[in-house]
């Protein structure tokens, strides 16, 4: 049966985000209604902001991992921490096309350098640096550890992407749900919570999947070690 | 038995299949390292003062002479048309209002009451400001629109 | 990394079907406004899937290649 990454445990997670994305689609489409002043454009609220905060989320499991295995030097951070790190990259991707699309029929534009989108695409290409050092030919707890340490990089600028608004004026409006109070209708703000959870679903769901893709990754290339070495040994010895 | 002596076995890489991507993912590191350092420097530059409110910039007026800069400020009134793709507006921000002789498109969400942000430089005698880009800058507060203005075009 | 940059061609192509249909549609109405918001969802619904096919086509063709021990982890 493990003909892959999936097991029981992931294939309920994958239902459950399937029917939740559908759920999330009827409110985010025909149930919520239209916004005074933006109309219809609202309905990438649900999709962009979601997106955006678990990407955030995504990339302090990242460091949280980077200093696990910097700590540990164990195996399963510094997977967990390239495999938070590829799920926040295609989240933030998500984000960042959202909310051109948003841009250009609310603003007028496309893309512009405020604060904001200067820390966001920032924070992206942060991240597919990350994935570049992951990537490199080199042994493999050289290229962990030098991982992690451009992994706590993602640390600071998420937290400067996300307080981005606050900090300095942009043309990207500040944020909508506080603790104070949220600045949206009943509908809305349950559909955008229910986006929060579903996209919070995709992610642990890609998660453990990419978790897994990584580690089998690790052993494929023990396997030609070991084999590599194997080799060697009989070359050695000379053939019997 | 053949005891002829054989060649030393090749060094085995430690990775092996991939050794032909290191160069290129150097080369993609590097790429992304200036991409880094160019949003860095972006950042350190304009976008940290994205724009000055109306009453900044009229304060700043004779500082700024012919410098490209955004102002932001609440569109009031209505515009006028000047000229054939040029029309006449105010915006008032901290108790200053701005003329702004705007040449271009408008955006969708342009309208009276509404915060703006237009790009472009004050003219040269000062009394308006020459904007070719207007950028709505919408709210974060967001309301269910009035259900009894059912709009028949919406699919 | 491919997977990634995979996804990333697919978005670029999507937002540039966005501004070939933003050209077409000279009026920005509802209309306009419902063809930017499907094409948003469509986006990053076709992207996360694509990302997901591919990463369990990786899977199962790693998975082949080690010993059966080696892959209990359900």
């Amino acid at each position: 049966m493990n003909d892959g990454t999936s097991s029981p445990g992931t294939r309920v997670l994958g239902a459950l985000t399937l029917i939740g994305m559908a759920v999330l689609l009827a409110f985010a489409l025909v149930i919520s209604p239209a916004d005074e002043t933006q109309e219809e454009t609202v309905r990438m609220f649900y999709v962009h902001v979601p997106t955006a905060l678990v990407a955030f989320g995504a990339f302090f499991l990242t460091v949280a991992a980077s200093v696990g295995y910097l700590l540990r030097r164990s195996e399963g951070w510094d997977v967990m921490a390239g495999a938070s790190a590829e799920v926040g990259a295609v989240l933030l991707a998500a984000t960042l096309v959202s909310g051109m699309l948003w841009g250009r029929v609310t603003w007028g534009v496309y893309w512009t350098w405020d604060a904001r989108l200067t820390l966001t695409a920032l924070l992206f290409v942060l991240v597919l640096g990350y994935l570049a050092v992951r990537r490199l030919p080199l042994e493999r707890e050289r290229r962990s550890r030098l991982a992690a340490v451009v992994g706590l990089l993602l640390g600071p600028a998420t937290v400067a992407c996300h307080y981005a608004t606050t900090w300095w004026r942009t043309l990207h409006q500040g944020p909508t749900i506080t603790t104070a109070d949220a600045k949206m209708d009943g509908t809305m703000l349950f559909t955008f919570f229910l986006g929060m959870v579903v996209f919070g679903l995709l992610y642990v769901w890609l998660l453990v999947h990419r978790f897994r893709v990584l580690w089998l990754e690790h052993r494929v290339e023990d396997l030609g070690l070991d084999e590599a070495i194997a080799e060697r040994r009989r070359e050695a010895v000379g053939v019997s | 038995m053949d005891v002829t002596p054989r060649p030393a076995p090749p060094e085995v890489p430690a990775r092996r299949g991939s050794g032909g991507r290191g160069p290129l993912m150097a080369l993609a590191l590097v790429a992304l390292l200036a991409a880094v350092g160019f949003l860095l420097v972006k950042q350190v530059g304009s976008a940290s003062l994205y724009f000055y409110n109306a009453d900044e910039a009229v304060a700043k007026r004779s500082q700024l002479g012919d410098r490209r800069f955004r102002i932001q400020g609440t569109y009031e009134g209505t515009a006028t048309d000047v000229a054939a793709d040029t029309i006449r507006f105010a915006i008032v921000f901290g108790g200053e209002k701005v003329v702004i002789e705007h040449t271009g498109s408008e955006p969708a969400l342009f309208q009276p009451g509404t915060a703006v942000v237009c790009e472009g430089r004050w003219s040269p005698d000062g009394r308006v400001f020459e904007s070719d880009r207007i950028e709505v800058k919408h709210s974060e507060e967001y309301k269910a629109e009035n259900p009894d203005r059912v709009d028949p075009a919406a699919p | 990394m491919t997977a990634v940059l995979a996804v990333l061609a697919t978005l670029a192509d999507a937002a540039d079907a966005a501004v070939a249909a933003d050209a077409a549609v000279a009026t920005e109405d509802r209309g306009f406004q419902w063809a930017l918001v499907l094409a948003c969802w469509v986006a990053v619904l076709a992207a996360v899937a694509l990302v997901a096919v591919r990463s369990a086509q990786r899977g199962r063709r790693l998975a082949r290649q080690i010993p059966e021990e080696q892959r209990r982890w359900m």
